[in-house]
């Protein structure tokens, strides 16, 4: 059902699921949730080493998924610069092309800096990473993007952990109608529901967190917003049906019921 | 930091102190460092193999910032710290 791979850089992959890391309660729970939403591309962040909280540490758990795909983040990067020393040293760490850029200075809202991370993703892209920039919903700075070679764009659905959902619906669209690299809705998302409704937009994968690592069951909800994303996707490649004003039946109208 | 050169790398003189374990950096005193934003007194040689002994750090899941220079992999080796240098040892962990 699902004919094309969602295609990064030169890497493809089957599910369009891709699951941030943070949040979750234990690194099992974590590790189960990530098996059963069968994504192949996680987001980890970089921190000072703790002696004292060795556990902490993902590299060991991860790296032993196998057909998993690291993708670092830049987050705490305040600027460009922060922000490319961040991801030299998680590509040094995971060995990975990918990075999620996102830049982010205000912890209120935590919105992207459009101008910083389009310094930052063109010095990125030079230096051969797969550059997926967490963005705002502005379809300017998505073709932008895309025309300094990266190699997606994450819009936001709304604030990061805020389970707003799609409020962006507008601006994702248009986001979507002309872009020619993958669009991946990035933050804000609370339900499958959402997940599969940004599929049928045209979203080419949703990136979940919160809404999978803060529920009660991490595991099941992980495979829901798997199940979703599907769905979501299979519906937009079989075409969903044209609106219409007024009701058409879907029985014949022939009435044997009553006399001529 | 100081870069050092090949031949002292493999081991071939002294400066490298590689085999050494004792409290001894080889200059007979302790060398004053920040890491991870605090003081840290450094007593091995120099070397970031023996920084992240001491600080405890598994050397294949952390990545290393020296005064703000992302040190790669293969320049780790040869890398010589110097008193004050600004040492930053990152991990991952979970983000969204």
């Amino acid at each position: 059902m699902m004919k094309h791979k969602l295609k990064l850089g030169d890497y493809k992959f089957e599910s369009r699921l891709i699951i941030g890391t943070g949040k979750f309660s234990d690194v099992n729970t974590m590790l189960k949730a990530i098996q059963s939403s069968g994504t192949q591309l996680v987001t980890v962040a970089l921190r000072r080493f703790n002696r004292e909280r060795k556990s902490d540490d993902l590299y060991g758990p991860l790296s032993k998924l196998k057909h998993v795909t690291l993708m670092p983040n830049t987050s705490g990067a305040r600027n460009a610069k922060e922000a490319v020393r961040a991801a030299l040293l998680g590509r040094e760490l995971s060995g990975s092309p990918f990075i999620k850029l996102e830049i982010h200075p205000n912890p209120h809202h935590l919105m992207p800096d459009p101008i910083e991370t389009f310094e930052a993703a063109r010095i990125l892209v030079k230096e051969n990473f797969i550059v997926m920039p967490y963005m705002p919903a502005d379809p300017v700075l998505a073709k932008r993007l895309e025309d300094i070679g990266c190699a997606s764009v994450m819009p936001l659905g709304s604030a990061i952990g805020s389970g707003h959902g799609l409020r962006t619906h507008e601006m994702l669209t248009l986001i979507i109608r002309d872009s020619n690299i993958p669009v991946i809705v990035d933050a804000g998302l609370r339900s499958p529901s959402e997940a599969a409704a940004a599929m049928e937009m045209g979203c080419d994968a949703v990136l979940v967190n919160s809404a999978i690592a803060t529920t009660n069951n991490p595991e099941d909800m992980a495979a829901a917003f798997a199940m979703a994303v599907r769905a979501g996707r299979s519906a937009r490649m079989a075409g969903i049906m044209t609106e219409s004003d007024a009701a058409v039946p879907t029985s014949p109208l022939t009435s044997f019921l009553t006399k001529e | 930091m100081m870069v050092m050169k090949s031949w002292e790398a493999a081991g071939l003189l002294p400066l490298s102190r590689q085999n050494r374990t004792t409290n001894d950096n080889g200059y007979g005193k302790i060398m004053k460092l920040v890491v991870n934003g605090e003081p840290h007194n450094h007593r091995g040689n120099r070397t970031i193999a023996s920084l992240l002994d001491e600080v405890g750090a598994d050397p294949k899941r952390v990545a290393i910032l020296i005064n703000d220079e992302v040190i790669s992999s293969i320049k780790r080796d040869v890398v010589i710290l110097s008193e004050g240098d600004n040492v930053e040892v990152l991990t991952f962990v979970g983000g969204g």
